[in-house]
């Protein structure tokens, strides 16, 4: 009798598969991953409400249709540039796609944003003490110098 | 033709004639496929709310992808030692075909449902089984929907083609023709 490992062994395909690729990818990149799935769950819902079609968003981004179907798939590494395109073709702003992702984010997610956002806001805060530190020692160089100068005419 | 998916033999998938690819490609690629997942969830949204309570399009298919990594990481994560009959389960519909589905216990921070991916097998022999399909079972029978009972059409059809010649027709002779293997 036959086994049937054998039997699957004999119609083996002479490729690899790409199963395991894919899956490392996917894995390796899930978090980029999951903002462009976001993208194309937000993309579908406006091109549903305003009754848009691919070929017209492709033709308003000036994209091929063949790029908004991989886009809709959630599986570009979107530039900020295609991102800003599509919204403008979909004539919605920024402020629309931030609300909608804020909505499906996790409650774990989005405290990890406010830390993320509260970060960004404290070095700006530093960044901007630095500024002024640094602005207040040449104004007061100015001043030395001016002083400088004027004990030098009055002599 | 089959396609080795562990290097040690013991999960294999069936690429049917006509098809880009092997079925777990085919399934990790669709459920990966938010564009594939919202058409797929318009069309059964009536079994999504019957019998997950799930009204929302984009709930089903984050649900979903948040579902098919958990799946990835589980069959990755199969080494040579990984007990494969532990997670490989039998069929409820008397067949003696198996079904892969992410482990309970894991991923269960998402409230709400049981994960509704499914991933289906022949099994080889022992702690040995090749994929002939998969699914997002949205019912409670393989029957009760169309794409599921044509899941089970494959398992059928790919344990003829393999089977027939050693004599078995039945899921009895295919138990005893395993625990002999």
């Amino acid at each position: 009798m036959d086994n049937i490992l054998d039997k699957i062994k004999r119609n083996e395909s002479p490729t690899r598969s790409k199963w395991r690729e894919a899956a490392k990818f996917r894995q390796n990149n899930k978090d980029w991953l999951k903002i462009s799935q976001f993208f194309a769950m937000f993309v579908l819902n406006i091109m549903e409400d305003k009754k848009l079609s691919q070929k017209a968003i492709a033709l308003k981004a000036e994209v091929s249709q063949q790029y908004i179907s991989k886009v809709l798939k959630g599986s570009e590494n979107l530039s900020l540039e295609t991102i800003i395109k599509i919204l403008k073709s979909l004539d919605v702003d920024l402020k629309t796609i931030f609300d909608f992702v804020f909505k499906k984010l996790s409650n774990e997610e989005l405290d990890l944003l406010s830390k993320e956002i509260y970060n960004i806001k404290s070095q700006r805060l530093l960044d901007e003490e630095s500024r002024l530190i640094k602005e207040k020692e040449e104004i007061e160089l100015t001043i030395q110098k001016l002083r400088d100068k004027s004990i030098y005419i009055k002599d | 033709m089959y396609y080795k998916i562990t290097e040690d033999d013991r999960i294999w998938a069936v690429r049917y004639n006509g098809e880009e690819d092997n079925e777990l490609y085919k399934l990790f690629d669709n459920w990966n496929d938010v564009s594939f997942l919202r058409s797929f969830f318009i069309k059964h949204k009536d079994d999504l709310l019957k019998n997950f309570k799930v009204s929302n399009v984009d709930d089903a298919i984050q649900d979903t992808l948040d579902d098919a990594s958990e799946l990835q990481a589980v069959i990755l994560d199969f080494d040579e030692v990984a007990d494969l009959d532990s997670f490989f389960q039998p069929l409820s519909d008397g067949s003696p075909d198996y079904y892969l589905e992410r482990s309970k216990g894991k991923g269960e921070k998402r409230k709400g449902h049981a994960s509704w991916l499914r991933i289906y097998a022949l099994k080889i022999k022992e702690n040995s089984y090749l994929i002939t399909g998969g699914a997002i079972k949205l019912t409670h029978q393989m029957r009760e929907a169309e794409h599921t009972m044509k899941e089970l059409n494959k398992l059928y059809s790919v344990r003829e083609s393999l089977y027939k010649e050693e004599g078995i027709v039945d899921g009895d002779g295919f138990e005893e023709y395993i625990k002999d293997k």
